[in-house]
């Protein structure tokens, strides 16, 4: 269900209970991409590989100065947060 | 046949919802459970969704998901990203849910719960829902401009320059107002303010966490920052139980609201990660899970409405804010009905997001029906109160007098009952010295929340911790707000006042960061002050203002919305946005003049400015005026307020005459349109 994330604990003689929190934990990190979406934290990755597929010779700002950017942007124009 | 299951379902959905509406409105005399109030706006939101915002999805914008859009067009991997419908949705209602639906509703009570209930889901249906969806759907034609810009674009440089000045004016007001509902919330209440206070240095740690310990780590820092926050509820009840504590801690009005203007000019010349970002997604976890525990509170009590369906103060007698229910009902209850402050987001980060054309009508009107029915749960949890607790809490000192004794007296006379000792008991066990006169709408909101959380998950005891936990997290939103316009209103304040001397103009200049700070907070704080130092409460004066210039920018946004539909060559579909902007022009003008010309005193500005004028002649000053210069000083504010009030009439009436001279040119073929589309490319061609 979770790919690309570490393997469902095994059942072990602590019980299901474990598989369960296991299973929740990984589920947390795994919505972390979604909620991080949400909330509109940059994302340097996303940027990174849209650069190179753009224009391959660009070299991407370090992941800082991105940050820092989006940012800057985000909170210097009306509408970023409503009443 | 599928074709008439759905018939017949969505038919069985009308019905119930007619019902709801019927048994809402002619039931007298004995308390409507809540869930009458919760059915009529879910089969309401259900039917409209289904077909109103399909029509004009279909039928006036003609969406196409094969339409590449500036998401897919532009894609840089930052501004313009293609993002999954739900995550839009989610990201959109974040940013345009904040404090406004949660205390328009509470404060629009006094009328009762009818009013304020038809205006939040007609009103949503027909004017707010379909004025985020027009202008999001717009923006996105055009490459996800902004509102401002549209208005210049469609309509002309005069209306561009007055949405630019009413935005700002709006920010002031917007501002000043909420500031003001936390200092309320806040004032002589040690618990409140501690708790308060330590969000600031939290979010400030969960900077420090996501700049330098664990960068881009939202989800940590988040949990970090709510165990941090439940931890400084606690701390908070310890200093207000510490009798020595204690009182260094429980802060008068004036004081307050200077403090709270110190943390809105850090916010706005500090870096953006090490306060409002953090404090932001701190916010938006708070906001989410907020909203789905009241949603679960009233579900699972589903209380009764013990306020009545109408009180005798729709006459326009009301102690918490004067006007009768026509216009101020629609003028209190802005976020939830419509609110033109939308408008922004919905031109702002949205429209560069969305996947497909087509995803414009789940977020755009989807989202906005969401944050209506978190308005409706505001107005149930302010009507879980009985009228003579709402009142106790929400009417100003001037009317209710210092003691439970002259509270209950007060209102007495007005025909409802409450008891002094009730009063003193409802404090008690919320964990604060008085709830009397804590106008602005957040403590009573807090006090029906907490009444409903208590009942589903802890006793008595548990009251006071779910009030502090209500009161902090409404501050949370507000100073949200507050800090995040800050800044933004001192980079429109810099961008203007560059015509004027270059060097003002350099964002990133210290000096000129520091001035236009200090000077916008100096705006917003003007207001603040008087609000607080106002014998009246404040709100009184404040909240319809802010009423006033948020309708007079939805009433920007659906002018640029007609003009943009005529441009289509769709004029013959025009009423969905005629029709809510001749419903919102009558209503702002109508509370504009009344709040500057009305002879009566605690209506009219330039009346009350008159009186105290009057009273200082003979030489005795009202309940509440301290002295002679508090009387000058209040009159002075009064005209200001006055001058507001008529700024924001006029540019209302500047947008539409414009708007009006341009649709006329169109419509008489005095005007060959040229659409300001981003024309139509297919994907095959972008690949």
């Amino acid at each position: 269900m979770f790919p690309n994330v570490s393997p469902v604990p095994a059942r072990t003689n602590s019980g299901i209970l474990t598989v369960w929190l296991g299973r929740i934990v990984q589920s947390l990190w795994s919505s972390e991409k979604t909620v991080r979406a949400i909330l509109g934290v940059p994302n340097y990755e996303a940027y990174v590989e849209r650069l190179a597929a753009i224009d391959p010779s660009a070299i991407p700002i370090a992941r800082a100065e991105f940050a820092a950017q989006c940012l800057e942007s985000r909170f210097n124009r009306p509408g970023s947060r409503c009443c | 046949m599928p074709r008439l299951l759905s018939a017949l379902v969505w038919s069985a959905i009308s019905i119930i919802g007619a019902g709801s509406f019927a048994w809402l409105a002619l039931s007298r005399g004995e308390a409507v459970n809540a869930a009458w109030l919760l059915t009529a706006a879910l089969c309401t939101y259900a039917v409209a969704y289904r077909f109103y915002s399909k029509f004009i999805a279909a039928k006036v914008f003609a969406l196409d998901a094969e339409r590449p859009t500036p998401a897919v067009r532009l894609n840089d991997g930052r501004d313009f990203v293609p993002t999954n419908r739900w995550i839009v949705f989610g990201h959109h209602f974040a940013a345009i849910a904040g404090p406004g639906p949660l205390v328009g509703p509470t404060l629009a009570a006094q009328f009762g719960y009818l009013p304020g209930a038809l205006w939040i889901i007609v009103g949503v249906v027909i004017g707010g829902a379909v004025q985020d969806f027009v202008i999001l759907a717009s923006s996105t034609r055009r490459n996800g401009r902004s509102l401002g810009q549209m208005a210049k674009d469609e309509i002309g440089p005069v209306a561009g320059f007055t949405a630019l000045v009413a935005v700002l004016g709006i920010m002031i007001v917007l501002i000043s107002v909420l500031a003001l509902v936390v200092v309320n919330a806040l004032r002589a209440s040690p618990w409140g303010t501690v708790t308060i206070g330590l969000t600031i240095p939290i979010a400030m740690l969960m900077g420090v966490y996501l700049r330098w310990i664990r960068p881009g780590r939202v989800l940590e820092a988040s949990m970090v920052g709510i165990i941090l926050l439940v931890f400084s509820l606690y701390a908070g009840r310890w200093v207000a139980e510490d009798p020595t504590l204690a009182p260094l801690f429980t802060l008068g009005g004036t004081t307050l609201a200077i403090l709270v203007m110190l943390y809105g000019f850090a916010a706005s010349v500090l870096p953006v990660w090490l306060l409002l970002a953090p404090r932001d997604y701190l916010s938006a976890f708070v906001k989410i899970g907020v909203v789905v525990a009241l949603a679960v509170g009233i579900v699972v009590v589903l209380p009764p409405l013990q306020m009545p369906a109408l009180t005798q103060f729709t006459d326009g007698s009301g102690p918490v804010f004067a006007g009768k229910v026509f216009p101020f009902a629609f003028i209190t209850i802005a976020c939830g009905s419509i609110s033109g402050f939308h408008a922004l987001v919905a031109s702002g980060t949205t429209p560069k997001l969305l996947e497909r054309e087509t995803d414009a009508r789940a977020v755009g009107y989807g989202a906005m029906l969401m944050e209506s029915l978190v308005a409706v749960m505001a107005l149930i949890a302010a009507c879980v109160l009985t009228p003579g607790v709402y009142f106790a809490i929400n009417a100003p000192a001037a009317l209710l007098g210092p003691t439970a004794t002259t509270a209950a007296q007060a209102i007495a006379g007005w025909g409802f009952t409450v008891t002094p000792a009730e009063l003193q008991l409802l404090a008690q066990r919320v964990g604060e010295e008085s709830l009397l006169s804590r106008t602005g709408g957040a403590p009573s909101l807090a006090v029906g929340m907490a009444y409903l959380f208590s009942s589903v998950l802890g006793g008595g005891g548990a009251m006071a911790l779910w009030y502090h936990f209500a009161i902090m997290f409404e501050a949370l939103f507000i100073l949200t707000t507050l800090d995040a316009g800050t800044r933004v209103g001192r980079f429109m304040l810099q961008d203007l006042g560059r015509h004027l001397w270059e060097p003002f103009g350099r964002v990133s200049w210290y000096p000129a960061v520091v001035m236009s700070s200090a000077i916008f907070v100096a705006m917003w704080g003007h207001f603040l002050y008087q609000g607080v130092t106002d014998p009246l409460g404040g709100i009184n004066s404040l909240w319809p203002l802010f009423g006033i210039s948020n309708q007079l920018l939805a009433a920007v946004a659906l002018c640029v919305g007609t003009t943009v539909i005529i441009k289509m060559g769709k004029a013959r579909y025009s009423f969905v946005t005629l029709l809510p902007l001749s419903w919102l022009v009558v209503v702002t003008l109508t509370a504009g003049w009344q709040k500057i010309f009305s002879p009566d005193p605690k209506l009219g500005f330039l009346a009350h400015a008159r009186f105290l004028e009057g009273a200082m002649e003979s030489g005795g000053l009202p309940s509440g005026v301290k002295s002679m210069g508090d009387a000058s000083t209040m009159i002075f504010n009064d005209r200001v307020d006055a001058a507001v009030a008529g700024f924001f009439m006029a540019a209302v009436l500047v947008i539409l005459a414009d708007s009006a001279r341009e649709w006329l040119a169109v419509a008489a073929g005095r005007k060959v349109v040229r659409s300001s589309e981003t024309p139509f490319e297919t994907k095959a061609v972008q690949a």
